[in-house]
């Protein structure tokens, strides 16, 4: 207990240590980058460590932030010590109970992540606009700089708002502080009890709403005492500053590190000086000491109480020379005057008449985690020693459109000479990161040096690239921004360098690592041109292993994290070989011991082989050869798509100036197509002789990378000679040919297209119709690809939609999205899209799909030849229900004022045109073509009629054709924050489809509990098992009577998903479908995760059905129960999937009991539906009587 | 009159030489303590093979390696769990539960290559 150890976390480490060991309630819920914060509680707390009163603090997940801010702020009426974790939307979510927990002068602590709030898109990197927006609640507001001030100002903040009785929002930057990985001294737990008074926190108790001495609160107020009661808490806002300060200098007696509420840096006389707060001081300090190194007067304030903004201090702070002032604000609040801490500098200038009251400026920088370097400070202070400064600028973008943006010298550089830097690039899921953050534990856990990690990923889900930035140094690190000049830089993924300049970081002199399956002596010609040329030019050493072949000799598989690792510490000389060798093995021990002696043995060999495999490349004079490296996007492309997207694909989005920029955050569809990330290594080729035309490969495909297309023999004119297809077998369309084709460069190579095919060789044993070939040794697919999409799409009208092959003769316009290989959401949207596709608008929420869907540079979503395709948008995660409410309200009122017009206009349009228009027949494929054309005449029709209506008719015609409104999430959403809005939503008896893409768990955030997760299953705050079992959402809609129900699963089931989607899109009212969407959370093997669809339904774990109230009355039977009864026990599907077998080994006793729970869910739930199946209902009207008028 | 048919096998004195073999049977503990009821004087307990064991903790490590740190979001899928068994552990449960079930002499078997 006694001496503190130095340790290397992340921010979010840092912070939670000290929450969870000062609290004893802690209520939250995950949001990017707040979550590992509560995950860490919930696992300390499952493990039985002790809060400091020898407790274990009680975690608790809630359905939303909303909900989390309302259980804290219960514990704390009731007498707990409580806190949570949060970021963003989640923090405006607690905005109510923040005044709340304020005016009740609560002492509390909330933690955040300072991430962006969601405007014109959103973001999940680090700024202050979160933490901004909250700031007229009247919490105290405390800014940590680093790691070490994440994890002294988490104990400062808990013990100061005991004190102050005023709560705490502790916050430091999202990502850059949050993620970052850095050493600190961890205080221990005697510490943490010295800082918390323990007659304040008797106080805190004797304060809580209890019986043995009730008191009321939460009082209705009125005119005439409300505000003086408002008023009554001022002096405790008062003496904030005086109790921080205070607590600061206990701090500092017992941990040595002071602290004041300004600090400043610099010279003792600067006339120009910065004010800043969060990670940012970092890179600023680092400027300022190099500045200042040179004679320059300039100096850098630290704001870390924001709030109350004490002038005093802060004019304390600043030295007596001081003449003017820049002031940057991480956050943007258009329309203000200035952003908020410059305006709170500007008050406390004037309110004292100080000297530089005229000459401050106010900047903008860093939203949304834009790099923030030593060189933009400098340009900063350039610009505030002219004689007529920008009073308003924004730095580290360019602004060519309101030209607010200050150039900086990008070659300026604050970087030490004894500092090692190294950036690496990884595959996501080859383990770099996690060797990486290995890497910087070993060196600042076993040496006197300092290590800083930052870790910068992709934001696909497969085939995703990670770049690691590390530093190692004699002094600590605070350089808050990336590594650009790298001693050191490895490339774990040959590929990359034909994708990407790799090189471009390395500094002349330094060392390149390469994982080659190519020898040292073979390696020099595979290297592109740009390649060899950097390496030659900046006289880089240059070496290569191969990572692979080492790994899976050393029984690893694809897991060269070890390797490259070994061959770091081998090359960079951070530590003696020997010693880091052993260090190695000590962090392998410690990181996979738990595991078992194989996993350790492996990796033990992994290392010990890693040394030998290492090669030197004798370095050519010249460059040679004619590979090149290829960024961007080649072909002919859409404008937007050249100038903009292509940009940001080839990784300098940074460049791109506002202009280019879309001013309202629409972008166009149909964008995925550009990218081509040609990930897969093998794909799936097809042999036409074996196929039976099922049409099941392409319906199951995530990624719409197998496509099958039935068309003429004319069609066939120009195709490529390897071109393969097949008599169609149908007899809907005789002499008719079709083709099962690959997407060679769009494939991510997942499998599952293969084993889903049933049709299978006789003659060759495990030959399907379509089988994993490698690539590049079928490149020939790219031509035959090109050809099949010149192929026109077949007649619409031609087609029966309702089985599988008719379904997958149809166009997709949900195509190579960036999500997970062998995804089980997307083949639903694909599906979504193949039957309605052109007329449909999509509210989305956010989460997986949102990510997916949504995520810069490209979408999956696209368009047809007529340009025709999903409208697509994300609001929020809380809202989408309602979102998806709004659009259906909008499009029927558009329909509505259309027909008006055209009524009012119909002796001018002509009565049979009119007629036709508002009496056609909609639901067919022949009657929307019928009525597309009928569109196409009244425009015309318009365009001579000189009347103002006539123009807006214009613009509604074509809303004539029904548009389908689909309200997308997962269940995260539909059962949790979003339920309430959903309930309102199926209570509306409105025309929407609901389709929850139902994984059991938060997935994108990395696999936290929801009330969808089944009973007995293991997930972020359900460590131990889920021990209660799944809400029934299906049967608390079909409880209305007036909602269309449908559980389905696709890869189980593929007819009866088809007749969902097409009863539930017809069915004039609202419609539910929960869809079973396999996930990686599920830990199952994602190749064969269709087919293992079938046996959740054939244990019961997912019954089919359908609700239908269109056969309710009557003495019909509106609900249908869709699979058999159950054959296969709970258990035998479980052990299948490691969120189940898992909690098998951990805790086979509680698994037992839980899995004998599941089972009885399972049988009851079964008898339940089978009761309902005979269930006559009549719900009287299904749908409310506007509706029926208005079609 | 009763026969003896009374043994010794492999230093163990037997009743019957009716000896249970490593099979799935001698798995489970209600089925060892039918089997002892219905004569049988001995069983053998499944082989614990070193492939199941390396097969098991390599099954682990994968799941917890497969899909971390690849996206910004979510650094891991799984909650981590310090108690999870691989290894011998349950096998060893399964013989100290089966000892505790039936009177009967119990091999254990081990099925692996030492280098």
């Amino acid at each position: 207990m006694g001496v503190r150890q130095f340790v290397t976390v992340d921010g979010n480490e840092a912070a939670a240590h000290i929450a969870h060991l000062a609290s004893e309630v802690i209520a939250i819920y995950p949001i990017t980058p707040s979550s590992p914060m509560g995950e860490f509680a919930d696992a300390w707390s499952s493990a039985g460590r002790k809060n400091i009163f020898g407790v274990v603090p009680e975690v608790i997940e809630m359905q939303s932030e909303g909900g989390a801010a309302g259980a804290v702020h219960g514990a704390l009426q009731a007498g707990s010590l409580t806190t949570t974790f949060t970021a963003s939307q989640g923090l405006l979510l607690m905005i109510p109970n923040m005044f709340k927990i304020a005016g009740e002068l609560t002492p509390t602590v909330f933690h955040i992540a300072a991430r962006t709030i969601a405007t014109h898109g959103l973001s999940i990197f680090g700024d202050h606009s979160d933490v901004m927006a909250v700031r007229g609640c009247g919490w105290a507001m405390l800014a940590a700089n680093n790691v070490q001030e994440v994890h002294d100002f988490a104990l400062i903040s808990h013990a100061a708002t005991l004190r102050a009785r005023v709560p705490f929002l502790h916050f430091f930057d999202g990502f850059r502080t949050s993620h970052e990985v850095n050493k600190i001294e961890l205080l221990t737990n005697d510490d943490v009890s010295a800082m918390l008074d323990a007659d304040l926190i008797r106080a805190h108790r004797e304060r809580a709403l209890d019986p043995d001495r009730p008191v009321l609160r939460g009082t209705s107020q009125n005119p005439d005492v409300f505000f003086q009661s408002r008023e009554a808490c001022n002096p405790f806002y008062l003496a904030i500053p005086g109790i921080v300060q205070a607590t600061m200098d206990r701090f500092a007696a017992l941990a040595g590190r002071p602290y004041r509420l300004f600090d400043y840096v610099g010279a003792p006389d600067a006339d120009r000086v910065l004010v800043l707060m969060g990670s940012g001081v970092g890179a600023a300090e680092e400027a300022v000491a190099k500045l200042t190194a040179s004679g320059q007067k300039i100096g850098l304030v630290k704001v870390r109480l924001y709030r109350p903004f004490d002038t005093h201090a802060f004019l304390a702070a600043l030295p007596s020379t001081v003449r003017s002032i820049a002031v940057l604000d991480r956050t943007k609040e258009p329309g203000a005057i200035g952003e908020p801490l410059f305006l709170d500098v500007v008050a406390a200038l004037n309110e004292r008449r100080h000297p530089a009251r005229d000459h401050i400026i106010g900047g903008r920088y860093g939203l949304s985690s834009k790099e923030f370097t030593p060189a933009m400070v400098k340009a900063i202070f350039e610009e505030l020693d002219r004689s007529e400064p920008k009073t308003r600028f924004t730095i580290g973008i360019f602004d060519d459109v309101t030209r607010l943006s200050l150039p900086w010298d990008r070659e300026w550089s604050t970087e030490a000479g004894d500092v090692v830097r190294a950036v690496f690039y990884g595959l996501g899921s080859d383990g770099t990161v996690g060797a990486n953050k290995n890497s910087v534990k070993i060196i600042g856990e076993n040496t006197e040096l300092h290590a800083q990690g930052y870790f910068v990923y992709d934001s696909k889900k497969a085939g995703s690239m990670t770049v690691s930035h590390l530093r190692f140094s004699p002094r600590a690190i605070h350089s808050t921004y990336l590594v650009e000049r790298a001693g050191f830089v490895a490339c774990h993924q040959f590929q990359f360098l034909e994708q990407m300049d790799v090189l471009a970081a390395a500094v002349p002199g330094g060392t390149f690592l390469l994982n080659s399956p190519y020898s040292a002596d073979e390696v020099w010609p595979y290297l592109p041109r740009e390649v060899q040329e950097a390496v030659i030019e900046k006289g880089l050493k240059f070496h290569v292993v191969d990572a692979a072949r080492v790994a899976r000799d050393a029984g690893l598989g694809n897991r060269i994290n070890t390797v490259m690792q070994t061959c770091f510490f081998a090359l960079a000389g951070v530590l003696p070989r020997e010693q880091a060798i052993a260090s190695i093995k000590e962090a392998i021990q410690y990181s996979y011991g738990k595991r078992g002696e194989s996993v350790l043995k492996k990796n033990f060999d992994a290392v010990d082989r890693s040394l030998d495999a290492l090669r030197e490349v004798s370095v050519p004079r010249e460059a040679t050869g004619d590979r090149r490296l290829v960024i961007g996007v080649k072909g002919d492309v859409p404008d937007f798509v050249q100038r903009i997207t292509s940009m940001i694909i080839a990784g300098q989005g940074d460049l791109l100036p506002v202009s280019a920029l879309p001013v309202d955050g629409t972008f166009p569809t149909g964008t995925a197509k550009y990218e081509k990330r040609s990930i897969a290594h093998d794909i799936p080729i097809w042999d036409p002789d074996i196929c039976i035309q099922c049409a099941l490969c392409p319906l199951v495909c995530p990624h719409a990378a197998i496509r099958m297309k039935v068309f003429t023999e004319a069609d066939m004119q120009g195709a490529p000679e390897s071109f393969a297809s097949r008599a169609w077998s149908g007899k809907d369309l005789p002499g008719h040919r079709m083709v099962i084709q690959v997407a060679p460069d769009d494939c991510t190579g997942c499998g599952v297209c293969v084993d889903v095919c049933p049709a299978k060789s006789k003659e060759v044993a495990k030959h399907k119709a379509i089988n994993m070939l490698p690539k590049l040794e079928h490149l020939d697919e790219r031509k035959n690809f090109e050809f099949f999409l010149s192929i026109p799409e077949i007649d619409r009208m031609k087609v029966n939609r309702e089985g599988v092959k008719g379904s997958q003769m149809l166009e997709p316009l949900f195509e190579y999205s960036g999500a997970c290989a062998g995804c089980g959401e997307t083949p639903y949207l694909k599906l979504l899209t193949q039957l309605f596709g052109d007329r449909i608008v999509v509210a989305n929420a956010t989460g997986c799909s949102s990510i997916y869907g949504g995520n810069l540079p490209t979408t999956p979503w696209s368009v047809n030849a007529a340009g025709r395709g999903p409208a697509w948008s994300n609001s929020l995660f809380e809202d989408n229900a309602e979102f998806g409410l709004g659009m259906r309200l909008a499009v029927d009122h558009r329909g509505e004022y259309a027909r008006t017009l055209l009524r009012e206009l119909a002796g001018r349009l002509g009565d049979e045109l009119v007629t036709g228009l508002l009496d056609a027949v909609t639901e067919t494929e022949s009657g929307i073509a019928e009525q597309r054309g009928r569109i196409d005449r009244l425009r015309e029709r318009l365009r001579g009629l000189d009347d103002p209506r006539a123009r807006v008719l214009e613009t509604l015609a074509p809303v004539l054709v029904p548009r389908s409104v689909w309200i997308i999430g997962g269940d995260g959403w539909a059962f949790d924050i979003g339920f309430g809005g959903l309930d309102h939503v199926l209570a509306s008896g409105r025309n929407v489809n609901v389709l929850v893409l139902d994984t059991g768990v938060y997935s994108n955030t990395g696999g936290q509990a929801s009330k969808s997760t089944p009973r007995a299953a293991v997930a972020k705050f359900a460590a131990g098992g889920k021990t209660i079992r799944r809400k029934d959402l299906g049967m608390l809609a079909v409880a209305y009577g007036s909602v269309y129900v449908g559980q389905i699963a696709v890869g189980a089931n593929p007819a009866q998903t088809i007749r969902v989607l097409l009863e539930a899109e017809s069915y004039p009212g609202p419609s539910l479908i929960l869809a079973y969407s396999h996930c990686v959370a599920h830990g199952i093997e994602m190749s064969t995760s269709m087919t293992h669809q079938k046996d959740a339904i054939r244990s019961g774990f997912w019954p089919l059905y359908r609700f239908d109230p269109r056969l309710a009355g009557k003495g019909a039977h509106p609900f249908q129960l869709d699979s058999r009864k159950p054959t296969v026990p709970f258990k035998e599907f479980a052990m299948q999937e490691a969120r189940f077998a898992m909690l098998m080994r951990s805790n086979p006793v509680e698994a037992e009991r839980l899995f004998d729970l599941a089972q009885q869910d399972i049988d009851e739930v079964w008898h339940y539906y089978e009761q309902m199946a005979s269930v006559e209902r009549d719900a009287g009207q299904g749908v409310p009587r506007e509706q029926e008028t208005a079609s | 009159m009763s026969v003896d048919l009374s043994t010794t096998y492999l230093g163990l004195r037997l009743r019957n030489p009716i000896v249970v073999a490593a099979c799935p049977l001698t798995a489970d503990v209600d089925s060892l303590r039918s089997l002892e009821s219905a004569g049988a004087r001995a069983a053998v307990l499944p082989s614990l093979f070193e492939e199941q064991i390396e097969h098991d903790e390599m099954q682990l490590h994968e799941l917890y390696e497969r899909y971390a740190a690849f996206t910004a979001e979510s650094s891991s899928f799984m909650p981590v769990r310090r108690d999870y068994n691989t290894g011998p552990d349950a096998y060893l449960r399964h013989i100290e539960t089966a000892k505790a079930a039936v009177g009967i002499p119990l091999i254990a078997s081990l099925n692996g290559t030492s280098k």
